[in-house]
């Protein structure tokens, strides 16, 4: 394989992760937190 | 070539007896972070002087920073970090998700407590157990084939937990500071919303295999970086490093605060690894060691004592 071809399995993981309700769930909850953050400041 | 036996062949069977040592380890740990946790959020009071919520939690996290690379290194030396992330580098992204969900969760804290005070506040955030539980059954099938025992020991104790806090909102609503009281309700909420959701990374990376010293350890990276950020955006760079210089007789108390806080969050990780996220939180709720710290500082008798420089700078 070529060096500079990304490595498929490393792909893989981050596709799994990008897809994963385990990510995005926390993620939105961090955009809410912020957002109450900016409001009560 | 040497002969195999069937017994090579068969599944491995559980150690009942091992498992039942991680278990006790696992609720042990639940305690002994409810008694760390709690003690490590009394600095957070500071904020009672003045001091930028902002500030208090840069300080607080640059603490957490300092003892996580001290304290896992003491532990395990760096050469088990370094594997994991040789061997998963992929799952650092969930350690430094629940970084920053504790950053923001901890400014929440701060900003509760000026507003409504340590008594009311602390009981709020602490919904997150039952937060906890929830996403444990969604996300994780904790509980799905615990008898009616177990449930009702879960359940019971969350349910009790809630009816404490809203006794102890009620009794000591006179104590309050009463402007913006709604808005650091909010906040507390918002911080237990946030560190409720904080344990689905924690869960996520220990059932991929990750160490709990080596999340602790990039967890710090997500916590840092998301508090520099906030505080520079909301307060600018030379502002921010005046309220530092002016803040350098309570330093110390701030850190130690973070340092502690590290201590209380090793032992939780491992209650979330042994007993999963919706026993363990539960177990290391701290509402009593907030209601310690608020009748330290005399919420509790409506006095409302307010800790003044003078008063952390003298010989205790």
């Amino acid at each position: 394989m070529n060096a500079t071809e990304p490595d498929p399995n490393t792909r893989g993981r981050w596709a799994s992760i990008l897809s994963d309700i385990h990510f995005w769930v926390p993620l939105a909850v961090l955009m809410g937190g912020l957002l109450l953050l900016r409001f009560i400041r | 070539m040497p002969p195999v036996s069937p017994s090579q062949f068969a599944p491995a069977i559980p150690d009942a007896s091992r498992s039942k040592k991680l278990q006790l380890l696992g609720i042990l740990s639940g305690f002994a972070a409810g008694a760390w946790l709690g003690a490590a959020e009394a600095p957070t009071k500071l904020v009672s002087i003045g001091i930028s919520p902002m500030v208090i939690s840069l300080i607080m996290v640059i603490g957490v920073f300092l003892a996580r690379w001290s304290l896992p290194a003491l532990i395990l030396g760096t050469s088990s970090v370094r594997a994991d992330v040789r061997r998963a580098p992929h799952l650092i992204i969930w350690a430094l998700l629940a970084g920053c969900l504790w950053a923001v969760a901890n400014t929440l804290t701060i900003f509760a407590i000026r507003d409504i005070g340590l008594s009311i506040a602390f009981p709020l955030w602490n919904s997150n157990s039952l937060l906890g539980i929830l996403w444990g059954f969604l996300f994780f099938n904790e509980l799905r084939q615990a008898g009616w025992r177990r449930w009702t020991g879960v359940l019971g104790g969350a349910l009790v937990m809630c009816a404490g806090a809203a006794l102890l909102a009620v009794a000591s609503s006179t104590a309050a500071p009463a402007a913006h009281s709604l808005r650091g309700a909010w906040a507390a909420l918002g911080a237990g919303i946030l560190w409720g959701t904080m344990y689905i990374p924690y869960r996520k990376a220990y059932l991929t295999g990750m160490n709990p010293l080596s999340f602790v350890t990039f967890f710090t990276f997500g916590e840092l970086g998301m508090m520099a950020t906030l505080a520079i955006t909301y307060l600018g760079l030379a502002p921010l490093w005046r309220e530092l210089t002016s803040a350098r007789d309570v330093l110390f108390w701030l850190m130690l605060g973070g340092f502690v806080w590290v201590i209380g969050d090793v032992f939780q990780q491992y209650a979330a690894k042994y007993v999963g996220i919706s026993r363990g939180i539960p177990l290391s709720i701290r509402i009593s060691c907030g209601l310690l710290w608020a009748r330290w500082f005399g919420e509790l008798h409506g006095r409302g004592v307010r800790p003044t420089r003078k008063s952390l700078e003298a010989p205790s």
